[in-house]
């Protein structure tokens, strides 16, 4: 009799993730990479109950408008007394001698819900389908700045008054755009592993969520299976 | 860097399965939560690890994945919440968007022994001490203060305010240390439940503590 019967697999983006979103600006296609756990619960026959996590981080905006890193404006102004002053800069934060800063980026959490079912079984191999509903939250970040003109390409700053009267003083990288949303869907995930050890499987799995605002992530990437079913 | 560091470890752990060690083999999962010093946030993590086991002695090599996030903008002004009105620039559109911060991802890999502290070795509960060394990388996106201003020139445009000015910036920087783990493994259904407290000390500002449950099972041959 099966008294603890729980499968649980690790999904290593040893590959690449491949995010299709349709938002506002229309279609952006974003590279990155993924990251994803998931629980399987055996239920009757050939059925089960998987409930996921799925980590999504896409690539560096920033390596659309410029080929080469830039050192951080904040580490080249962290001594210049000119330039405005945050008491919460030296907030014991490591700053490496040859920091490169990476611009904000695409971020999505998703914790998905999935029925599962087992397609196939065949010796050592067995593939398995699953579809379910999705709760994600997502995070946009993205530097404007080089949209705005492209005269003002070399410029990396822009200056304020802080306050009526005052000197100018320059700042960087007023001009960017942050915001979370939160959006509901639907996903599929298709598994198919090998099995070395009798409760140790590989294989690849492929993933696709497509949430509320018509936003699409899919992912080919390396499974890591562990079986932690008993038989007593 | 990211995808390279996931599939070396992966490689890693399949070799180690696929070694004629399987017999005091163990595989694990696991899941904690952590305070992380380098970037002053709570993170919650997720990991894999692999396990030798020789008389009351483990070697293991872990990985984990951590995701922390905190408000500051929100502790260091309330007023300027929920939302935080920032420009688009394209001229004529301009948006309020909601801002947060801080962030930060963690992929971190170490390596260590575990000991264990009682003689009896058929005991279901065992103390374990463990120590080792580790490497994370952090990827941190940060916010430094927020600050009303009067107005705002980007050449050749000036826009009046005030704008509420918010200086952040995002760094990716490589972290070493050591690592001191106390826990109780109990074994329940023939696996191995370990409840366990890791306090990490590194370079860099990059100590950490953390609190974690990790559930390991002996790899088992094919007949």
């Amino acid at each position: 009799m099966k008294i603890f019967a729980s499968v649980i697999i690790l999904f290593l983006s040893a590959l690449t993730c491949y995010s299709q979103s349709f938002t506002i600006a229309g279609s952006n296609k974003k590279k990155g990479h993924s990251i994803s756990a998931l629980v399987d619960i055996p239920l009757k026959k050939k059925w089960s109950l998987g409930v996921s996590y799925f980590f999504v981080e896409n690539d560096d905006f920033w390596n659309n408008f410029i080929v080469e890193d830039e050192v951080s404006f904040h580490k080249d102004h962290f001594h210049d007394e000119t330039f405005i002053s945050f008491e919460e800069l030296d907030r014991g934060y490591y700053f490496p001698e040859k920091f490169i800063e990476k611009r904000p980026q695409f971020i999505r959490h998703h914790f998905v819900i999935l029925a599962g079912y087992q397609l196939l079984k065949f010796k050592d191999f067995s593939a398995k389908i699953y579809l379910g509903g999705s709760v994600g939250t997502e995070r946009i970040s993205q530097y404007n700045w080089r949209l705005f003109s492209s005269s003002q390409q070399s410029e990396l700053t822009s200056q304020v008054t802080i306050n009526e009267g005052d000197e100018d003083i320059y700042v960087p990288f007023t001009n960017f755009q942050s915001r979370r949303d939160m959006g509901f869907g639907g996903a599929g995930r298709l598994d198919v592993n090998y099995s070395v050890f009798k409760n140790v499987l590989v294989g690849l799995s492929g993933y696709c969520i497509l949430s509320q605002n018509i936003s699409v992530s899919a992912s080919l990437a390396l499974n890591l299976v562990f079986n932690f079913s008993s038989d007593d | 860097m990211i995808n390279k560091l996931f599939f070396s470890t992966t490689l890693i752990m399949c070799s180690l399965f696929c070694s004629k060690l399987n017999s005091q083999s163990y595989f694990s999962v696991q899941t904690s939560g952590s305070y992380w010093q380098h970037t002053e946030l709570f993170g919650a993590g997720i990991g894999v690890g692999y396990q030798y086991s020789k008389n009351r002695t483990k070697a293991i090599l872990a990985y984990d994945f951590g995701y922390g996030y905190n408000d500051r903008l929100e502790k260091l002004n309330p007023r300027f919440f929920p939302t935080i009105e920032t420009i688009e620039f394209s001229i004529d559109n301009w948006q309020t968007l909601e801002m947060k911060s801080d962030y930060a991802i963690q992929h971190q890999l170490s390596l260590g022994s575990q000991f264990y502290l009682s003689k009896n070795t058929n005991s279901k509960n065992q103390l374990y001490i463990g120590v080792g060394v580790f490497a994370a990388m952090v990827k941190h996106f940060y916010t430094f203060t927020v600050k009303e201003i009067y107005h705002l020139d980007i050449i050749p445009i000036t826009l009046p305010g005030p704008y509420d000015y918010v200086p952040f910036s995002h760094q990716t920087f490589m972290t070493l240390g050591g690592n001191v783990t106390l826990g109780l493994d109990r074994e329940i259904k023939n696996c191995i439940w370990s409840p366990h407290l890791t306090l990490g000390i590194g370079g860099r500002y990059s100590s950490y503590l953390s609190f974690g449950v990790k559930v390991s099972k002996q790899v088992e041959r094919k007949d």
